[in-house]
């Protein structure tokens, strides 16, 4: 058949098959001209016509009235979703006379993982028998080879058609909810996440009793599968956090999923609505939370505070906690996060890549020499170098634009992401650190099986890098998963990793698990300066100075020790040994490790890093009484590198114009504090709640700046709640307390 | 098995970057794996558990492709790839099964009148017959034979077979009935119409 006599063939067959079959013949003969062409269109239209049971497997939304799935006769489609299609159908072979709702998987591509999918929902069923979750019956696949589920039929309405029809009491919506709940529970106990709990998926049937159906997106736990934590099915109004975000999905996310549902069944709006009052309202909202974690532990647990709640117990949600605001705070504000993490006196993790980059240093040197033409020395040389920082800095970016112009082989370019990436992570520019992780991460996955050590060390850095950004929980997130994935990890690795770890946990207010992460940190290897420097921090929270100043020193000691450790963790250290010496009445120490902190992050970082404001806040305190104008000099400097870097509002900001507070108002003018020392105890009262030593510290200032200049009146409240807050927070014996006490004391006449 | 998922999802995104000898590579190995799956579906021949063409690639595929690291566009055209390996190696066991009942040697195979035994049955003359008219088609009109294989050999929808195809739904609706009405009529008369 020659190229224009078939599409001419087709033309017509094209055109015909669009007409009433009446008019197709006349149609055909009219255009085709020549008989054979003729004959041929309206066999092939005859063709059309029939039908061929080889080809024509049907999809499974075209499924007719009457065709058999297995024993089961079709009556008519229930509904149909992103998956498939759910038919209402009876026993064909008269066994017994009930009607079932079968879901079968439409035809087609996708069917692939939604075969998965329904392999899943059919093992998650088959495990549960529970009186508020729909029954599985029967499963199988139809004669075209797709998997099918037979499940119980309810005949109900969705749980949002019901609220509306039936007007219920609070009383009787919160009873509905609870058999809801418990059925979830029920699948928790067997581990199993529903993923997908929303209004349309709870039917309640006429006697007023709640299924829960659609385990077609369910976990189940323990599964070996990671894609299996992740899914991208899932309905936004009523999805956790971490579903939307991609994260990992726990039990935590079906509380969240149930926390929505509570509330619309009783305000009829999603949340967060006001209609809620008192301890429920505390109650959905704790179901609410962001991170998993901080949810209720359990669905029982949260359905007994419900029930708690509506006979008027007491109920154990409580408000959200000061680390909790602080959390949220940090996770909005990225910039300089690890100096954020120092305003908290902490050790910035930095010092978790030391490592990794010292091994990979000498492929990162080659790299660099064959790019600059030999002109590079090693990385460390030019950050060792004054100001090298912002060199190193333009070096980077070019060599990620010409890596990204001409790839190398991928395991060259993974090395080079990661090592990119944690250089950046270092200088503190997360976003070009994250992009690099992210890419060197592509690689990984393409290059190494799953448990390969180079991914670990990729998910080490990435848990670090989410830690430096104030992303605790996700920073939790990654490090508890490697801890758990890292077969014997080597003791420096999981030092580090420890060191992370409790530093997340401790942020997120689990002082406890922090103290028992970095335990076991410390059994691994005793002396990992990073791992001693963080572990202080449980300390120093809790105003333990003399036990965090032995930790401390043990930190520095074996820092310079290790002969490649870099210096700016080092840095970090030496500023919060300052900062304690500082505060424990100890000038002369802590003018020494200041001054060395301030040394070794102009070395490092560069003069106007905003990581400077910590150990020249320290060194202003202890110049102040000798010589009040040079520590003016030095903390205005500091609070300029602030400002060039962090936002008006970012709450870093409250260090600088404190202790600028502290250093005028002992100065000849006291008047000129009162104005930076207001606003940064509005700032810190916008990001803590008290009791807080940082609220305090800056009322104590305050208070003073006022009493100095007269406004004893004024002076005397502030002076009075600083004092309170550091006994609080503190004790009444630490020597914080007793400064406010005595500052009180003096002032507050 | 001699290769990880990981080689295939590997050789799979670098054919779809271009890289023809991938696809010379990904080819023995998918199609190795659609045999060895095919017969011991095939050879099952339980009622309630046979597997249609479509069920064995999307099988296939879910257990060589890492699906976490290809996008829509590569799952595509790893389909557009195994329609047409599982295309001959549907071909293959039905050729060998049609020899074995000619020579009368083989086991006879039962053909109930249970529709849970279609899939089985229809694996032999009616395959082939489908296979030799298919061959015809490709002769005249390459892209329908595609669009048959593809939607008959990997249960693609219309959607995804304009995308692999490089072409529009309508176009490929308007091949599929064009290229049934030609094969049925082609399986009908015992061959192939006017060539």
């Amino acid at each position: 058949m020659t190229r224009e006599r078939w599409a001419r063939l087709e033309a017509i067959f094209d055109r015909a098959i669009a007409l009433p079959a009446a008019g197709r013949e006349a149609f055909v003969r009219a255009s085709a001209g020549e008989e054979s062409l003729a004959r041929e269109a309206l066999d092939l239209i005859a063709a059309h016509e029939a039908d061929h049971p080889l080809l024509d497997a049907p999809a499974a939304h075209q499924l007719p009235e009457g065709m058999r799935i297995g024993p089961y006769a079709i009556e008519r489609v229930l509904g149909s979703g992103g998956m498939g299609v759910v038919y209402l159908a009876s026993r064909a072979d008269g066994q017994f006379q009930k009607q079932v709702a079968i879901k079968l998987l439409t035809a087609g591509l996708h069917a692939a993982f939604d075969q998965r999918h329904l392999r899943v929902e059919r093992e998650a069923l088959a495990r549960l028998d529970h009186p508020h979750i729909a029954r599985l019956l029967d499963s199988g696949y139809n004669s075209f080879g797709q998997p099918y589920l037979v499940m119980e039929y309810v005949e109900g309405e969705p749980l949002h058609v019901w609220r509306l029809q039936q007007q219920p009491s609070s009383q009787a919506a919160i009873e509905l909810w609870l058999k809801v709940a418990s059925a979830v529970a029920e699948a928790h106990r067997n581990l199993i996440v529903h993923r997908d709990l929303k209004p349309a998926n709870i039917l309640v049937d006429r006697h007023g009793e709640p299924r829960l159906l659609d385990f077609g997106v369910a976990k189940l736990l323990g599964e070996s599968n990671a894609e299996a934590t992740r899914t991208q099915y899932y309905t936004a109004n009523y999805a956790s956090p971490e579903q939307r975000s991609g994260a990992a999905i726990t039990t935590g996310s079906d509380i969240y999923s149930l926390g929505v549902v509570l509330h619309e069944l009783l305000t009829g709006e999603l949340p967060p609505g006001n209609a809620l009052r008192g301890d429920l309202a505390a109650v959905v909202a704790m179901a609410l939370r962001e991170e998993p974690h901080r949810r209720y532990a359990t669905v029982d647990r949260f359905a007994e505070d419900v029930r708690r709640s509506l006979k008027g117990l007491p109920v154990s949600a409580r408000p959200d906690s000061l680390a909790y605001r602080t959390g949220r705070f940090l996770g909005r504000h990225k910039i300089a996060a690890a100096l954020v993490l120092v305003a908290c006196t902490v050790i910035v993790a930095a010092a978790s890549v030391a490592v990794i980059q010292a091994r990979r240093a000498e492929q990162v040197t080659q790299y660099l020499k064959s790019m600059l033409g030999g002109s590079a020395t090693d990385p460390d040389s030019l950050v060792r170098e004054r100001g090298a920082a912002v060199k190193l800095s333009e070096l980077l970016e070019q060599l990620d634009r010409r890596i990204s112009a001409h790839p190398p082989a991928p395991e060259v370019e993974f090395e080079l992401r990661h090592v990119i990436g944690l250089d950046y992570y270092q200088m503190g520019l997360y976003d070009q650190a994250r992009n690099s992780l992210a890419r060197s991460r592509q690689l990984a996955d393409r290059l190494y099986p799953a448990n390969h050590p180079s991914r670990h060390d990729m998910n080490l850095v990435r848990g670090a890098l989410e830690l430096a950004v104030g992303r605790f929980a996700e920073a939790e997130q990654i490090l508890r998963h490697l801890r758990t994935q890292w077969r014997n990890p080597p003791p420096h690795s999981l030092a580090v990793l420890c060191a992370n770890l409790g530093t997340a946990e401790l942020r997120l207010g689990h002082r406890r698990r922090a103290e028992a992460t970095f335990q076991q940190g410390l059994l691994a290897d005793p002396s990992n300066p990073l791992l001693l420097s963080n572990s202080s921090l449980v300390f120093i929270e809790q105003g333990r100075f003399t036990e965090a100043i032995a930790r401390l020193e043990k930190a520095a000691a074996s820092s310079r020790a290790a002969h490649r450790e870099p210096r700016v963790p080092l840095a970090w250290t030496l500023a919060n040994l300052g900062l304690i010496y500082l505060w424990t009445g100890q000038h002369e120490a802590a003018r020494r490790n200041a001054a060395e902190s301030l040394g070794l992050f102009e070395a490092t970082l560069g003069r106007d890093h905003p990581a400077t404001i910590h150990p020249i806040m320290t060194l202003a305190h202890v110049t102040s009484a000798r010589n009040p104008s040079q520590a003016e000099a030095l903390m205005r400097r500091g609070v300029a590198a602030q400002a060039a870097a962090l936002d008006e509002g970012h709450f870093e900001r409250a260090v600088g114009l404190t202790h600028l507070g502290f250093v005028l108002m002992r100065g000849a003018n006291p008047q000129e504090a009162v104005k930076p020392l207001r606003l940064a105890l509005a700032l810190r009262k916008k990001t803590f709640q008290p009791p807080n030593w940082r609220i305090a510290e800056t009322e104590g200032f305050l208070g003073e700046a006022l009493a100095r200049t007269g406004r004893r009146v004024e002076a005397k409240p502030l002076l009075e709640s600083s004092a309170a807050g550091f006994a609080e927070v503190y004790g009444t014996t630490n020597p914080r307390t007793q400064d406010a006490l005595a500052r009180l004391q003096h002032w507050g006449r | 098995m001699a290769s990880e998922p990981a080689d295939i999802t590997d050789l799979l995104l670098r054919w779809n970057a271009g890289d023809s000898g991938a696809l010379d590579r990904l080819t023995p190995v998918v199609y190795d794996e659609l045999r060895r799956l095919a017969r011991s579906l095939l050879q099952r021949e339980r009622p309630g558990h046979t597997l249609s063409p479509t069920a064995l690639v999307h099988e296939v595929y879910c257990k060589l492709v890492d699906q976490n690291r290809v996008g829509w566009e590569n799952r595509t055209h790893f389909f557009g790839a195994a329609a047409n390996i599982m295309r001959r190696v549907l071909v293959d066991h039905a050729k060998k099964k049609f020899s074995q009942k000619r020579g009368g040697s083989a086991k006879k195979v039962a053909i109930k009148n249970d529709e849970n035994l279609q899939t089985v049955q229809f694996a032999s003359e009616e395959l082939l017959l489908l296979d030799s008219a298919l061959d015809a088609l490709d002769r005249i009109d390459a892209r329908k034979a595609r669009v048959v294989e593809m939607k008959f050999f990997a249960g693609m929808t219309n959607k995804e077979i304009a995308g692999a195809l490089g072409t529009s739904d309508a176009t490929v609706e308007r091949d599929w009935k064009m290229a049934r009405a030609w094969l049925i009529q082609a399986m009908n008369s015992g061959n192939p119409p006017a060539e």
